[in-house]
């Protein structure tokens, strides 16, 4: 049972990174390679903040959060500034992501590669929950708002969207700070549920599961990307039992997510009963036609 | 100074590597005044858009929009000055609603900040109505009020361009580029354009420069035309004046017409 409730508090936990991560490659159609990094600064600031200092977890969490935003921040600026196309913005955050890991190894109060055990635990699921909640609504409200608009307009035609008089630049880094802000808070709760943490944690491995999960949720989704991070994290739990074909039937999943649903599990809907209906309604006509 | 005058050029040229796209190009448009920009294919007219829209910055000369160089100011600041354009190959938001598409342009007006936002005030969703009743208006101009939860990208040609121009009315333009809004079109379709286009400029007091290759359009609405060719103004004047002007002629037709 508590084997259960831990996977499912990780679900949830992925699930904020990942709402963050669609907001700015769902809502603004950047991609980026680097964002367990952001995770990885909102996990540390937030444990040695609670460990060191004493500081109250949700201050420390918050403290991770807004020291992932700024980070992003000091990295977005030269590099949206530059106009990287989104592609070649993806590489150079992901260089980035790796230096930060390299920091974190060799800073002497994060303990270098060893990481860093004793943390308190104060992560559990009714915290982890709440916690995706108010993100989730907090992500809701910005993508309904004329931020999220803007956000829409970049993603579906740059060209168009500043001929619109929206300014490419800030837009995007708008969505890269609020996305980093998203990865912090899943840093700070990650470090206080799992009580020690390695810079490993937060390499290109968790970068890629973020933006699989967001890709294969579903572009200009919100609950698509949570659905699609939770199951990455229980399916291949559930197939311990079978541990040779793990990796195998998790790469089968991705393929097939891709080949039956190209936009996504939800790709531009969220999840909601009217939606459900939608879909029964679109199948059974699929199979009158057949 | 007769008018006063919405939009100068003087002397501005462009070029692509070793390609001159436009060369030492003046010309001026009036307050109120609807100019036809003219010319064979490759002539250079879209890249005047590109470079008044501030998408392209110009390697030398000036770009006077109401009285202020504009020229190599970012396209959003260029538009937010009051300049509002539409595309030869039209470039509406394909996945969103006809709506949204419309929403998205009066993206500036909300009166909100992030904060307010963030936490979803009262006041954000009553802004975004109003943004939205706005939107209708728009749409309803245009007559396309009826397909406003459809998705832009279905729309048929005609229709398109009409949401297009819808799109950069909300906008509130002084000064709207129109490239090519006919192409494509079937004669029904060009006359309801040609109605839609006198009714924008006298309703919202545009002063409107229109790129088309379809002269009956051209003719019916453009008491002025001004006519490149290879990235040079070889033409001013009168629709009745250019049709008979000899370099005109000659741009068209060749050498030996």
């Amino acid at each position: 049972m508590g084997y259960a409730l831990g996977v499912l508090t990780l679900s949830c936990i992925q699930g904020i990174a990942a709402l963050g991560l669609a907001i700015f490659t769902g809502f603004t159609g950047q991609f980026s390679l680097g964002h367990a990094a952001f995770m990885g600064i909102g996990a540390y600031t937030a444990a040695l903040l609670t460990y060191f200092a004493g500081v109250p977890f949700v201050i420390a969490v918050v403290a991770g959060a807004l020291a992932a935003t700024v980070i992003s921040l000091v990295i977005g600026v030269p590099t949206l500034k530059a106009k990287l196309r989104s592609d070649y913005f993806a590489i150079a955050i992901m260089g980035f992501g790796e230096a930060v890991r390299v920091i974190l190894e060799n800073l002497q109060i994060t303990q270098g590669a060893r990481g860093l055990p004793g943390i308190t635990r104060y992560t559990n699921l009714p915290v982890a929950l709440l916690a995706l909640a108010i993100m989730a609504w907090l992500a809701r409200n910005f993508i309904l708002s004329k931020y999220g608009w803007r956000a829409i307009a970049v993603r579906e035609d740059p060209v168009a969207a500043e001929m619109m008089g929206i300014d490419l630049f800030r837009t995007k880094l708008l969505s890269l700070g609020a996305s980093a802000f998203f990865s912090g808070v899943a840093g700070g709760l990650l470090a206080h549920y799992l009580m020690f943490i390695q810079p490993v944690m937060f390499t290109n491995v968790q970068s890629t599961q973020l933006i699989a999960a967001v890709v294969a949720g579903g572009i200009g989704s919100l609950t698509g990307p949570v659905l699609a991070a939770a199951i990455f994290i229980i399916i291949p739990e559930l197939l311990r039992v079978a541990n040779m074909w793990r990796l195998v039937i998790y790469g089968l999943m991705l393929i097939l997510i891709m080949v039956f649903r190209p936009a996504g599990l939800m790709g531009y809907h969220e999840l909601s009963l009217e939606w459900l209906r939608g879909l029964g309604r679109r199948n059974r006509r699929l199979t009158t036609n057949a | 100074m007769r008018d006063t005058m919405m939009l100068e050029l003087r002397g501005v040229s462009k070029s692509f590597g070793g390609i001159k796209a436009i060369t030492d190009l003046s010309m001026e448009v009036a307050e109120g005044e609807i100019v036809g920009l003219i010319g064979p294919n490759g002539a250079g007219k879209t890249t005047v858009f590109n470079l008044v829209t501030g998408v392209y910055r110009p390697d030398s000369g000036e770009i006077v929009f109401r009285g202020e160089s504009v020229g190599g100011l970012p396209p959003h600041v260029i538009v937010s000055k009051g300049v509002a354009r539409t595309f030869q190959n039209i470039r509406l938001f394909n996945n969103l609603s006809v709506l949204d598409n419309v929403k998205i342009a009066l993206h500036s007006q909300p009166e909100y900040g992030l904060g307010a936002a963030l936490a979803g005030l009262g006041k954000v969703a009553i802004e975004n109505k109003r943004i939205v009743a706005k939107a209708r208006e728009f749409l309803d101009m245009v007559g396309l009020s009826d397909r406003a939860k459809l998705r832009a990208g279905a729309l048929p040609y005609g229709l398109a361009r009409r949401l297009e121009i819808a799109r950069a009315l909300a906008l509130n333009p002084r000064l709207l580029l129109l490239d090519e809004p006919a192409a494509g079109m079937n004669p029904d379709e060009i006359a309801d354009l040609k109605e839609l286009i006198l009714k924008i400029h006298k309703d919202f007091n545009l002063t409107i420069v229109l790129i088309e290759h379809r002269m009956d359009l051209v003719m019916a609405t453009c008491p002025r035309l001004v006519v490149l060719n290879f990235g040079t103004k070889i033409a001013e004047g009168s629709p009745e004046e250019i049709q008979t002007n000899p370099q005109v002629l000659q741009a068209y037709l060749g050498e030996d017409y």
